[in-house]
């Protein structure tokens, strides 16, 4: 993680910025390596609990982070989606889990992996992208807009979107093979739709007005707040109490 | 390009006409509950539903092909609708996010207005429709004349409204049979989801009912309430023979664990006597001030009372009930025409048999691992076909979104 300082530092002079970049990489294989013992202790796919899928998250944005750097160079998208991972690791090391290896049988399935592998990253993707709306709506606000800033999210929406979509897809598979209906308005289920059709939204937007970038950024925010509501908000809400998906 | 003064003020006229819209329709639906007095609506079955769905596309058809240049319908195929179409859904579909559903004692003015029912609501068969329409529109509009740039939009597309129209429609044919069926009982009938008694082309005998468990786990309690302190690490263990845990400066030793026991005056002792419990015997040292406590801890069952061990006047030791790890049901189903199958039914991993789908859904969870009961649910789904054919599209245009995000 210090791979941060050292890319900024790398502005200057490339041996810098190449450290950086192994310094990032070491820390993305060393946390690769924690889930990996943490798999094999616990004798199952470590994805069940908040805390778990928040590990998966720290390993998907500087992944995420350290791919769009090596590609277009985005210094401070880098630091962003590493400050964030920093963010969840803190959060992981105040909530130790107990991690326990019970898994239920409806989890004991080939889908399960799939299912919530494609959810961490399209939510990693999508995440990043706000970061990136709210950049984009700081430099609107202060007429310092740079068109490859909204551009840059569209990607990333694009990809996250494709992930999203397989996800519930790949939900409804799984739902159909364990109770017997890939569709049951379950709350998880509801909002993971809302979340869908939010970002369909922004996708319109974007596609019919390019230039209203406003709008867009702004969408881009809400669909973001409707994605944490489906991730964990729901734990929250009255509604959810019957959910399927309320594992804590 | 920029938008031009007419054009943004095209954008804006469309936008609110959407607005407007997707308002009517949603007032259209809720007065139409009122004057159903919230009863909502039903669910076409075959064969009305092929029959109003096939009616719903020639009509679609007919329109695009005859009125293609209506105003209303450009408006209709074009994105400011979509959005319109999309916002008024997901408005819906807010609400069922937000408030519980199917509540028979919600308030009059949410049953009045279909707001507490609305899956089967006026309101959202009519924003359903709407989305029909605009979609249906922009997909027939798109694919005239076909050229192959164009096969991610109608796969996205065409997809998403193959999975709206099979669901909707399809939702009347969906059948889900509860069976609770004991050990060595033959079943041919069960509870639909309307609480009637239905009939099945086959019987189905549980042979035997069978659950391995996980271990139970050992908890650190409030005496006093049985709850869970907060902020203290590692207070639910899973119990193994011999095992040694720290929680919150007491030492706790595993002496020995037995799956399966029973209790009499002296203690618990192995057993494979039916209604046996799980038990602990644990030694807890206290690091500080060097107290122990010495006992068994069990986590009952629906015959034996669970077995607490107290370490001080605040907390205690407790035993949760074991969690299942696998569970399956051997059954043996015989067809209308005579043909006998045995099966070993899992979660996870359904019986096709006589055009319905066998899973396993659960057990008597009070009686844990004595269990004679299996819940089987029964499920047939004709519309299934259809649906998977749109979700096969969908994935497929996820993918190609996948390919065109990559410039």
């Amino acid at each position: 993680m210090a791979g941060v300082l050292l890319v900024y530092a790398g502005k200057r002079g490339s041996f810098a910025e190449n450290a950086g970049i192994l310094l990032t990489a070491a820390g993305i294989v060393i946390t690769g390596i924690f889930i990996s013992i943490l798999w094999v202790h616990m004798e199952r796919p470590p994805m069940r609990t908040l805390g778990e899928t928040r590990l998966w998250y720290l390993f998907f944005l500087p992944v995420i982070g350290l791919v769009f750097y090596l590609r277009w160079r985005y210094k401070w998208f880098l630091a962003y989606s590493i400050f964030m991972a920093w963010i969840f690791l803190l959060i992981n090391l105040k909530h130790p889990e107990t991690y326990d290896k019970v898994l239920m049988p409806a989890l004991q399935s080939p889908w399960f992996v799939p299912h919530v592998v494609v959810y961490i990253f399209g939510y990693a993707l999508l995440g990043v992208s706000t970061l990136v709306a709210v950049k984009g709506l700081y430099l609107e606000y202060s007429g310092k807009m740079d068109s490859s800033v909204i551009r840059l999210a569209d990607n990333l929406v694009y990809f996250g979107y494709a992930f999203l979509t397989m996800g519930l897809l790949f939900g409804a598979f799984w739902a159909k093979k364990a109770w017997g209906h890939y569709w049951t308005w379950d709350p998880k289920e509801t909002w993971a739709f809302l979340t869908w059709l939010g970002y369909l939204v922004y996708i319109h937007l974007r596609y019919r007005h390019p230039h209203r970038v406003r709008w867009a950024l702004w969408m881009l925010a809400l669909a973001f707040v409707i994605l944490l509501t489906a991730w964990f908000g729901i734990n929250y809400l009255p509604s959810a109490e019957n959910s399927v998906h309320v594992y804590g | 390009m920029q938008d031009t003064h007419v054009a943004k003020r095209r954008n804006r006229k469309e936008y609110e006409q959407g607005f407007l819209f997707s308002l009517g329709i949603l007032l259209t639906g809720m007065l139409l509950e009122w004057i159903t007095k919230g009863k909502g609506t039903g669910l076409p079955s075959w064969p009305l539903n092929v029959q109003i769905g096939l009616s719903f596309i020639i009509i679609l058809v007919f329109v695009h092909i005859y009125y293609r240049e209506l105003n209303a319908l450009k408006w209709l195929s074009r994105v400011p609708a979509a959005i319109s179409a999309i916002s008024l859904f997901s408005f819906l579909v807010l609400i069922m996010g937000l408030s519980p559903q199917n509540d028979p004692d919600a308030p009059g003015i949410l049953r009045y207005t279909g707001l507490s029912h609305i899956r089967n609501s006026f309101p959202f068969l009519l924003s359903g429709l709407y989305l029909l329409t605009s979609l249906g529109l922009t997909v027939l509009r798109r694919s005239s004349p076909f050229t192959l740039k164009n096969i991610g939009f109608l796969l996205n597309h065409a997809g998403l409204w193959i999975i709206v129209f099979a669901g909707s429609l399809g939702a009347g044919d969906l059948q889900r049979v509860n069976l609770r069926v004991r050990e060595s009982e033959t079943v041919w009938y069960g509870m639909d989801d309307r609480h009637q008694i239905k009939e099945l082309p086959f019987t189905l005998k549980l042979v035997d009912f069978t659950i391995d468990q996980y271990n139970p786990k050992l908890a650190y309690i409030r005496s006093e309430d049985l709850s869970f302190p907060k902020g203290i690490a590692n207070n639910l263990v899973q119990v193994e023979q011999g095992m040694d845990v720290e929680i919150d400066g007491w030492k706790i030793e595993v002496r020995e664990f037995l799956p399966d026991a029973f209790k009499d005056s002296t203690g618990f002792f192995a057993s494979t006597e039916r209604m046996s419990v799980p038990a602990a015997y644990l030694n807890a040292s206290n690091i500080l001030n060097g107290n122990e406590e010495t006992g068994w801890i069990s986590c009952g069952s629906f015959m034996l009372p669970p077995e607490f061990l107290k370490l001080d006047d605040t907390y205690s030791l407790a035993m949760t009930n074991p969690e299942p790890r696998t569970y399956s049901s051997l059954i043996e189903v015989m067809t209308k025409d005579g043909k006998l199958i045995e099966h070993d039914l899992q979660v996870n991993k359904p019986l096709k048999v006589s055009g319905w789908n066998l899973y396993q859904l659960s057990y008597d969870e009070r009686m844990g691992k004595w269990s004679e009961l299996s819940v089987i649910e029964a499920i047939k789904d004709p519309w299934l076909a259809v649906i998977y054919l749109g979700i096969f599209m969908v994935l497929a245009g996820a993918v190609y979104m996948f390919w065109l995000g990559k410039n």
